[in-house]
């Protein structure tokens, strides 16, 4: 029992591990806007590109956000 | 807007007839794959063309007709798609030999207006007159004569987006006159573009205007719109500003000291640097020629904040915020609070 018991939390262990794994591979890198030809992503909202939180001073690089908003549609 | 090949009546007396009906059909080719592109695949089928959008190819000229209830947009989207124009006719084969020839392109010319017009319905689309018509036309011959993007605007499509607008920065106002139009009128003509026209191109275009920008910016100093083009797509394909765009943005300023993409994209070079005394030349130079760019002062406020500058990076701030910057409130709150955050 108690080896059944072992290897069925073994088991559970190894797909709790996968799991991680693969999380961790598909995670999208960031798609940190640079203010500019976000392109058709930008029809859908109603936002401006360069609203987003690439603009955001402190902390950010200069080559982060740091390009004119260029949405492919305005309001 | 009325799109129209620049001296189309030059090339029709050099060339033999076959050659010149070649090369307007490539014209025809070019405004087809693109316009396709450009509502279908780029704007993903938002708008039908007939019911929000139409366009005529006559000859050497193009003319689009938007209608949508959004007014603004409608000259927006125009403004853009001409500048997508001039890119995919840079990338056709009869520039692409002139070009490699070093010869100056074959250009385009576009001129936008707003306005009411008589239409009547004829099957899925509408035939469209009125003196709004004519007047886009006359801008258009007008627009033959521009210093740089060669895309003018009349007083009205004007209003319609410049306050609206980030990524388009325009001439003073020029007064003109055309043929059957009384009196004169006004036309503003984009003298600098933050768009990225590849972006939006045709797939097929873009990978052959990508490969002739160095050539065409190295070969003529007349279309600096090409230059603006390669800096924005360069920046978006590096994720920053390269060296080498960095010595294009130096050579153009050596015959155009004020042009906005080159200061600013050189700036933003020696941001990236770090290199923070020569950023802020570049921008001062930069909000010097254009007082109006908000932008430019919203990336100057932060350069500031960099250097430690923070009173002067706050006038920055308002600067932009004053042009309709939101992101400059909260750069200048930030800013604020670190003057008010005691020092240790």
């Amino acid at each position: 029992m108690m080896t059944n018991s072992f290897f069925f939390l073994f088991r559970c262990m190894l797909v709790m591990c996968a799991f991680s794994i693969l999380s961790v591979s598909c995670e999208k890198p960031s798609t940190t806007s640079r203010g500019g030809g976000v392109g058709p992503g930008s029809l859908e909202t109603d936002k401006v590109i360069g609203d987003e939180k690439e603009n955001e001073s402190g902390g950010a690089t200069p080559g982060e956000g740091a390009y004119v908003p260029d949405p492919a549609e305005i309001e | 807007m009325f799109v129209d090949l620049v001296d189309s009546s030059a090339f029709a007396s050099v060339l033999g007839l076959k050659e010149y009906a070649d090369y307007v059909e490539s014209f025809h080719k070019v405004v087809r794959v693109q316009c396709e592109h450009f509502f279908e695949d780029y704007l993903r089928g938002k708008y039908e063309r007939g019911r929000d959008y139409d366009y005529v190819v006559l000859g050497d000229q193009v003319v689009f007709f938007m209608h949508t209830a959004k007014p603004s947009n409608d000259v927006y989207l125009l403004a853009t798609l001409g500048l997508t124009l001039k890119a995919s006719w840079i990338a056709s084969p009869v520039n692409r030999e002139r070009i490699e020839r070093r010869s100056a392109a074959s250009e385009i010319a576009v001129g936008i207006n707003f306005g009411t017009v008589w239409a009547r319905q004829q099957g899925t689309g509408y035939e469209m007159q009125g003196y709004a018509i004519n007047l886009a036309k006359r801008i258009e011959s007008h627009s033959r004569g521009g210093q740089h993007f060669r895309i003018f605007l009349s007083d009205a499509a004007y209003n319609l987006i410049h306050t609206r607008m980030r990524n388009l920065l325009f001439s003073d106002r020029v007064l003109a006159s055309g043929k059957g139009i009384l009196g004169r009128f006004s036309v503003y003509e984009i003298a600098d573009a933050f768009v990225d026209s590849v972006g939006r191109l045709a797939p097929e275009i873009a990978e052959l205007f990508e490969e002739l920008m160095g050539d065409a910016i190295d070969s003529n100093s007349r279309d600096l719109w090409i230059h603006s083009a390669y800096q924005i797509s360069s920046a978006h394909h590096h994720g920053m500003v390269t060296e080498k765009a960095a010595v294009r943005c130096r050579s153009v300023l050596n015959y155009q000291p004020e042009n906005a993409v080159a200061l600013y994209y050189l700036a933003q070079f020696y941001r990236e640097q770090g290199n923070l005394e020569l950023a802020e030349i570049s921008y001062l130079q930069l909000l010097r020629a254009w007082p109006d760019f908000g932008h430019g002062h919203l990336e100057f406020g932060k350069c500031l904040t960099e250097m430690g500058k923070e009173k002067e990076a706050r006038t920055a701030y308002l600067r932009a915020e004053r042009l309709g910057i939101e992101e400059a409130t909260e750069g200048r709150a930030q800013g604020e609070g670190l003057e008010e955050t005691p020092e240790q």
